[in-house]
């Protein structure tokens, strides 16, 4: 391959100014297109940036879908491609992991799709789902101080939760929605959309488990994931839910593996993907 | 540190993992794509490394936009660093090419000019990136659509220049110089007589696309028989090397990928048959 001399000896610029030119011409900006092709060999240049910013759109179209099966379930393949597509032409990826492009998607679907009002809360539970698949590992359960202080006692105790977890309040019935579009799922299709759920998200075992909270529980978990003691999340509980049962509480905590050691009044950190992430929200 | 045998492998994704651990198929080794390992922890991460146990497996970054003017991200970086000291891989390798420009990511695999000023930036982010590692790593020359002008060198002399400079390895993309030589009218037999032979440390192998007047390197077809040809030339060259099956979309069955390696497994053999006769 000769060194090819560029007819009209214009030198290459700046790597940082052709890479800028070359980023903003895949996005449509058309005086950038033309200053990269004065820099490109003439043979199926405008191919070849439409084959870079076909790879771009869909790589980044592509992350989005897989995150998103219970949507693409929803709205059909082709609706979420398009979409993808849409959100990926304005929204910047900040990361070279693509698993982490996708982040606010909710927000776009919001406005996208305003006819299917429950679609971000939606969003937001796939998210989160994502999240929690890949967050650090539990340690083995450790209940020995528990064990070992009187039941009296056990208000002053901490307990630490599974990292490996987030929480999602919703005006919609985000459990029973996610429910019914799993691959294999056979029960009643009927959805009641004035009910609303919090879904408590959390890995078990190979997966990820999507079930709901009842009143008074996001509550608990909330304030024992903040460090709180087991008596000052049983006063927030009750506050939501004069009926709230502690013992049921528990017990159903310690089996599904979210608790994971009882400690003393230290104020375990708060997680990245706990119930104090950003996506959280109702 | 193990390494890799010289063997094919095959490229290790999502709708196989299952399969591999439970069938443990008589593959030699499997890359897979680092990223997808980013995580802190999780079932993937529990997956690879249990196929570590069984299998020698190479680390293949897509994302560390090496070939970029801004600086390496650190954080990418940092988690890259974590899985290489959980997994211990035979290999970490990455592209030679740019993957972001003033902190927005395009997450493909993008040419660069072949100047000396992009010698310089993608030498001194391998540099960084093998301090970092505390290892040397690979890097792969990709597929191009496009051809920057002026240059101030072949894009064979700026693989070699890397290797040369860098102390890096080269992994060697026979279906990418083949794709490229067909997009920008080279010779593909002159790229590969103007690399280093001792470089070359690792071949990847897939298929492409014909599209719009261009040949695109989708990792989606069988491996052409054009490409075959140009594998068997490289063996002729670099010698036999570990070899891999790369596909990443369209993704067949496992068999098809092990028929494929097994292909790639007879052309080495016959290699190491030539390379045995010439030595005695």
């Amino acid at each position: 391959m000769p060194i090819l001399m560029w007819p009209d000896r214009t030198p290459m610029p700046a790597l940082r100014e052709l890479q800028n030119d070359f980023a903003a011409a895949l996005f449509t900006d058309r005086e950038a297109w033309q200053r990269l092709c004065a820099h490109c060999a003439p043979t199926r240049r405008e191919q070849g940036i439409a084959a870079y910013r076909r790879g771009v759109m869909a790589n980044l179209a592509n992350a989005v879908c897989s995150t998103y099966p219970v949507i693409e379930s929803i709205v059909g393949k082709d609706f979420l491609y398009e979409a993808a597509l849409g959100y990926a032409a304005k929204t910047p990826s900040q990361s070279g992991d693509l698993n982490a492009f996708g982040a606010d998607f909710d927000r776009f679907l919001a406005i996208y799709a305003p006819t299917l009002p429950y679609l971000p809360d939606i969003a937001r539970l796939e998210w989160l789902i994502q999240t929690v698949y890949s967050a650090e590992d539990a340690p083995p359960q450790d209940f020995s101080l528990l064990t070992a202080t009187p039941a009296e006692a056990w208000g002053g105790l901490c307990l630490r939760l599974d990292a490996a977890h987030a929480i999602l309040r919703s005006q919609w019935p985000v459990v029973q929605i996610w429910e019914i579009n799993q691959v294999g799922y056979t029960g009643d299709f009927a959805v009641d959309f004035t009910r609303s759920e919090t879904a408590l998200v959390h890995r078990r075992f190979q997966g990820v488990v999507v079930t709901a909270l009842g009143n008074g529980e996001e509550a608990f978990l909330q304030r024992l994931a903040a460090g709180e003691t087991l008596a000052e999340s049983m006063v927030a509980a009750n506050a939501e839910n004069a009926q709230f049962d502690l013992a049921q509480a528990l017990q159903r905590f310690v089996a599904n593996g979210l608790f994971r050691k009882a400690g003393a009044t230290e104020r375990p950190k708060t997680t990245a993907s706990g119930a104090t992430s950003p996506h959280a929200k109702g | 540190m193990h390494t890799l045998p010289v063997q094919a492998g095959i490229g290790l994704r999502a709708p196989h993992i299952n399969e591999v651990r439970a069938s443990g198929p008589r593959v030699a080794w499997f890359e897979v794509h680092s990223e997808n390992y980013f995580g802190d922890g999780g079932p993937a991460l529990h997956a690879l490394a249990e196929i570590r146990q069984d299998y020698p497996v190479s680390l293949h970054g897509v994302g560390m936009s090496l070939g970029g003017a801004d600086a390496l991200d650190h954080e990418h970086l940092r988690k890259l660093k974590n899985l290489v000291a959980r997994i211990e891989p035979a290999v970490v390798s990455e592209h030679l090419c740019w993957s972001a420009i003033g902190g927005r990511w395009l997450n493909d695999l993008l040419p660069l000019p072949y100047t000396h000023e992009a010698l310089d930036i993608v030498c001194a982010h391998i540099a960084e990136l093998q301090d970092a590692l505390g290892r040397a790593i690979l890097v792969e020359n990709v597929s191009s659509y496009l051809r920057f002008l002026p240059e101030d060198m072949p894009e064979w002399a700026f693989v070699a220049a890397v290797a040369k400079r860098t102390g890096c390895g080269l992994l060697l993309d026979i279906n990418n110089v083949y794709v490229s030589a067909e997009n920008h009218g080279f010779a593909a037999l002159e790229y590969l007589h103007n690399i280093p032979i001792g470089a070359v440390q690792e071949i990847h192998l897939a298929g492409y696309e014909a599209i719009d007047g261009l040949l695109v390197d989708t990792h989606s077809r069988p491996v052409y028989p054009a490409v075959w040809d140009l594998y068997e030339r490289s063996l002729q060259r670099f010698g036999p090397l570990p070899t891999l099956i790369e596909w990443d979309q369209d993704i067949p069955p496992l068999d098809v990928l092990c028929a494929e390696a097994a292909k790639a497994d007879a052309y080495l053999d016959v290699a190491r048959q030539n390379a045995h006769a010439r030595a005695t």
